[in-house]
């Protein structure tokens, strides 16, 4: 007499198992784990870069490039985000790279501001303060920049920017205490002193 | 977010916090660019090729060295007869 052993159902495709499912070429998946991050990682690229333009051009990179290589993602215990960020930080590197070598102008002469979110009535004030504070934070090294986005925009632990920059929570307080020393000299030496100076009780 | 999670010797800085936390506020990318990429990445080949910026110096280089390899072989040959 033959058994029947009653088919087993498959899981319905959610967030946690969408990157295993992806690696193993089920496009759904992917597509779940596009719509959870497209727009964390755009954010993220935009603030690096500081043009739409780019970011865009940059966000559909690191897409396709996780898409070309999800079959050999090993699952580490880190947020797949994670992964998506450090594809993002390499693309983002190359970008200035090839930037530099293009152009003479200096990056930190063009930004754009985020017009999506701001309200149109900005004053001009406003928007000086705004510009300087992003050309003094593009003005600071690479991973400080990073470490500055991950944490504001994102508003990421340091345990989270840890896991992305490859680092010890303990590294990354100590990098992030640095990258505010840097900001406060680079507002000063572009002569911005009142962002930092106003209610602030450095110095004293 | 706790701005201030690390140590009081961050508090000089409160200020500087104050005004990344209101300029670094989220963007978010064009909804229509979201929908075209999301919609040509579900037609993407399942293997992308990307171009390899390293093969291709390094090939033509060892072209070159063979080349001159060979060219050094038959003028010493030519040479010797």
């Amino acid at each position: 007499m033959k058994k029947t052993v009653p088919m087993a159902e498959p899981e319905a495709l959610n967030e946690d198992n969408a990157v295993v499912r992806a690696s193993q070429g089920d496009s759904d998946a992917f597509s779940l784990l596009y719509e959870l991050n497209v727009n964390r990682i755009y954010n993220y690229v935009f603030y690096r870069v500081g043009s739409e333009a780019d970011a865009e051009d940059i966000t559909s990179r690191v897409f396709y490039r996780a898409f070309g290589h999800i079959s050999n993602y090993v699952e580490k215990g880190v947020p797949f985000s994670a992964w998506l960020y450090r594809i993002a930080h390499n693309l983002i590197a190359n970008w200035h790279r090839d930037n530099f070598r293009r152009n003479e102008v200096s990056l930190d002469e063009r930004v754009d501001l985020p017009q999506r979110i701001e309200p149109p009535e900005r004053s001009l004030e406003q928007t000086q303060e705004i510009e300087m504070l992003l050309r003094g934070i593009r003005a600071l090294s690479d991973d400080r920049q990073q470490l500055l986005v991950l944490k504001f925009t994102e508003h990421l632990s340091n345990a989270e920017i840890a896991m992305i920059m490859k680092r010890s929570e303990g590294a990354i307080k100590s990098l992030y205490h640095r990258s505010l020393v840097a900001l406060k000299e680079e507002m000063v030496k572009i002569g911005f002193e009142e962002v930092v100076d106003e209610g602030s009780q450095v110095g004293k | 977010m706790n701005l201030v999670e690390n140590d009081s010797a961050l508090d000089q800085f409160t200020s500087l916090e104050h005004k990344l936390a209101s300029v670094l506020r989220p963007v978010r990318p064009d909804p229509a660019y979201v929908q075209r990429l999301g919609h040509s990445l579900g037609r993407a080949p399942s293997a992308i090729l990307e171009r390899n910026s390293i093969t291709e110096p390094i090939l033509m280089i060892v072209l070159g060295l063979a080349a001159g390899v060979t060219a050094a072989y038959l003028i010493h040959k030519l040479a010797k007869q």
